[in-house]
């Protein structure tokens, strides 16, 4: 208990890189599509930091990124992250099915998908850092949307500050999420999660003022610009982008809903293989801590499943718990993810003596995660 | 588990949501319309043991000080899962006498009133509908109960 109090005292600087003597960031995008979204001058500034931030620029047609950021961290070996420059329309992001390979010919496992609201399927940009084509990535991926707005862009490709992350910790969530206390408990022994319930007259907006920010609330694609809670009534808005402090936390993890959605279309909805539209943080909760100075925004491109039955130790509760186990440790976010999924893939089932319906939902919940915002 | 199973512990646990029914496509078109496929948990294990072990970034602080401080045991239970902190903790209760072998999933949307401070899950009748944002999935468990849900 000293370390961990130890802990909490500011030894963790977000200013370290965990990236290891020699290895450099990949930046990747298409200079023209960027362009055409942020302006001229603001795509020079961008790419301009790139090697401040001790990176190297890939650029090319957007259709051929994929292609070439893959043959580019084959043959280079000192790659230790890879960062995407600009909305999926810019640097496409890949619809995957979720369903393992070796569950997808189960007609219940079909049945389940089929009904499921996303159908199993979400935005994910792993694939670019899996190096040897096993569907595995090994290396962190981690994306900063353009939103359209220049000034996010540059904001975004700046470190995070020098304050400890863990300094200052917030968390929010909704009345029927008590697992994410026992998350948070670990995090500021001496607080509490806010709850966003209507109980309190004139609320939102919440103190979201932090360092980190830890959020459990409802999510919906329609409505990107806000999160919400829950009563016994319905769902009462907890707060929209609009509430968002500036400086924002420095990174924000969040178990809501199609909280990290870029797109603006559900994966379930997209084609394959075409241009999709991106948010602006106009409609996005992510974009806008993103403008607002977040580091990084972790969360879901699709539907978040939480556990309701003690110990609560399944379905999301062990992503969340491991991702801020690894900041704790002093990982960057976006490493920090990748490390927390390889936790928790080797943990699926999380749930002894559970059906097929609870490994598909680990299985999302292990693919859907992403970074946004530099991670680094 | 039986659908008459499924509502009657919806309606225990959860007396303020109301079951929508789901009308499935006849296929969940799983081959098409992707990009790529999902890797089995067994090939990111594999991959698990093969990465660069990650440095010790904390000052004065070892890892197992942190692994042992993210344990799950306040939480519970160890539940089965590879990882290391977890391990050593008791075992979960288990079911040994289930009726199926497989719980369910059911959707529902809240009773409650119209009103513009909720979600969208209501038409303007009133009525509950398939895709709002407050229409949520439940994992249900014929012994366990309502063990999962979405949000």
């Amino acid at each position: 208990m000293e370390a961990a109090r130890a802990l909490f005292e500011g030894p963790v600087s977000a200013g370290t890189t965990g990236r290891g003597d020699g290895q450099s960031l990949l930046f990747v995008t298409d200079r023209a599509r960027l362009a055409a979204n942020i302006g001229r001058p603001a795509t020079d500034e961008a790419l301009s930091r790139i090697p401040a931030l001790g990176g190297v620029l890939l650029e090319g047609p957007a259709a051929q990124l994929f292609d070439r950021t893959r043959q580019r961290v084959q043959r280079d070996q000192s790659i230790a992250g890879i960062v995407l420059l600009g909305g999926v329309d810019v640097v496409p992001s890949r619809i995957l099915l979720t369903v393992p390979l070796n569950m997808q010919a189960s007609p219940s496992v079909q049945a389940i998908a089929a009904r499921e609201r996303d159908r199993l399927q979400v935005w994910s940009d792993d694939r670019y850092g899996d190096r040897d084509d096993d569907g595995v990535p090994e290396i962190a991926v981690s994306r900063i949307p353009d939103g359209k707005d220049g000034a996010l862009m540059l904001r975004a490709l700046r470190r995070a500050s020098a304050q400890p992350l863990l300094a200052r910790v917030k968390g929010i969530r909704n009345s029927r999420r008590p697992f994410a206390d026992l998350v948070y408990s670990k995090l500021d022994r001496s607080g509490r999660m806010l709850q966003s319930e209507s109980e309190v007259a004139g609320l939102p907006p919440y103190p979201l003022q932090s360092s980190s920010l830890y959020v459990m609330l409802h999510g919906h694609w329609r409505e990107g610009n806000l999160f919400r809670g829950e009563d016994e009534d319905g769902y009462p808005e907890a707060f929209r982008n609009t509430e968002i402090p500036d400086p924002a936390p420095a990174v924000v993890f969040s178990g809501c809903c199609y909280g990290a959605l870029v797109a603006t279309q559900a994966a379930r909805d997209a084609a394959p293989d075409t241009v999709h539209a991106s948010r602006v943080p106009q409609d996005s909760i992510a974009l806008t801590f993103l403008a607002r100075g977040a580091n990084a925004f972790v969360g879901c491109t699709a539907i978040h499943y939480s556990p309701d039955k003690s110990p609560f130790t399944y379905l999301g509760e062990p992503m969340h718990r491991y991702f801020w186990r690894e900041i704790t440790s002093g990982q960057p976010p976006a490493r920090a993810l990748l490390n927390a999924k390889r936790a928790y893939a080797a943990g699926i089932p999380h749930l002894p003596d559970s059906g097929e319906e609870l490994r598909l939902i680990e299985h999302k919940i292990l693919r859907q995660f992403t970074c946004l915002g530099l991670g680094w | 588990m039986k659908p008459e199973k499924i509502r009657r512990i919806l309606q225990e646990e959860r007396p303020d949501m109301v079951e929508i029914p789901v009308k499935p496509p006849k296929s969940a078109n799983m081959a098409a319309d992707v990009d790529e496929r999902a890797a089995s948990e067994a090939t990111w294990a594999a991959k698990r043991d093969r990465v660069t072990p990650k440095p010790d970034l904390t000052e004065g602080v070892s890892t197992e000080a942190i692994n042992e401080m993210f344990a799950p045991r306040e939480l519970g239970a160890g539940l089965g899962g590879a990882d290391a902190a977890g391990a050593d903790a008791p075992a979960a209760t288990t079911r040994a006498d289930r009726d199926d072998d497989s719980p369910g999933i059911v959707r529902a949307a809240k009773r409650h009133p119209k009103g513009a401070r909720y979600a969208g899950d209501a038409a303007d009748t009133g009525e509950p509908t398939e895709s709002g944002a407050g229409v949520k999935d439940f994992i249900v468990d014929d012994k366990r109960g309502i063990i999962g849900s979405q949000g």
